[in-house]
């Protein structure tokens, strides 16, 4: 036997039974917990299987029942996945939390994260990758031919320089 | 009328909860749960336990009060092995 096999359909009530080296019984409570909110749900055992039965809350004929025994399957088959997918990722996910807790806690992290580099003895003015050059001294072609003065270029402040402003309009002062 | 419902209150509704499928502790905080509705007796057997109930109020059958305390006790059960 492989599908689950349905023992009884009438009267409300579907019965089934499982084979429980096929369907594992973790795999079973998952599906019948699905299905409590609108059935109940007994459970039982024998050397060899495991027997459900299925009263449903409202009304239903054989037709609803067999279709019932079906979603039940299916639902038995994604639990009994959903199950070994846990099982084969375990390692990985210990893995995982261990090392997220380790991070967490301030504990040593693996190889592959530390930073061989010490930067600790750098102080806060250093500026090993000349970020604070400005951009004019870092670009500049030596020898060139001094650029005209225009609204974006920077120019040094002379004595009259008004910084800008001309209150009498026009010559300098 | 569903099979939960066929039974006349006064008639008691029989569960039983194999050992090796159902915790023992899910069985008992049923029977506090349900105490107050139904009269409980219990056969405590070597694999299951099996639930007699006859309800008292009279709202309920006692099919529908063993069904809702049959999943109480599923529930609990795989609460308990989660």
């Amino acid at each position: 036997m492989s599908a689950p096999e349905i023992l009884t359909a009438t009267d409300g009530k579907l019965v089934l039974s499982l084979d429980k080296t096929l369907y594992p019984l973790e795999a079973v409570y998952g599906a019948a917990y699905v299905f409590i909110d609108r059935a109940y749900v007994l459970l039982g055992r024998s050397d060899d299987d495991i027997t459900v039965e299925i009263a449903t809350k409202a009304p239903a004929d054989e037709a609803a029942l067999r279709a019932l025994a079906g979603e039940f399957g299916n639902e038995l088959l994604s639990q009994a996945l959903r199950r070994r997918i846990t099982a084969d990722n375990q390692a990985i996910l210990e893995s995982i939390v261990s090392q997220a807790l380790a991070g967490a806690t301030g504990a040593a992290l693996p190889a592959a994260f530390v930073d061989d580099e010490d930067d600790d003895d750098l102080d806060f003015l250093d500026d090993p990758l000349g970020i604070a050059v400005p951009w004019e001294e870092r670009f500049k072609k030596s020898g060139s031919a001094p650029v005209a003065a225009g609204p974006d270029t920077e120019r040094v402040a002379g004595p009259g320089d008004s910084g800008g402003h001309s209150p009498v309009g026009g010559g300098e002062a | 009328m569903s099979a939960a419902e066929a039974a006349p209150a006064a008639t008691p509704a029989t569960r039983t909860f194999d050992k090796r499928v159902y915790a023992i502790a899910a069985i008992q905080d049923a029977l506090e749960a349900y105490a107050s509705l139904a009269e409980l007796t219990v056969d405590k057997g070597d694999e299951a336990w099996t639930v007699h109930v006859t309800a008292t109020d009279e709202d309920f059958t006692s099919e529908t009060l063993a069904s809702e305390l049959a999943n109480f006790v599923l529930a609990g059960t795989i609460e308990r092995k989660r």
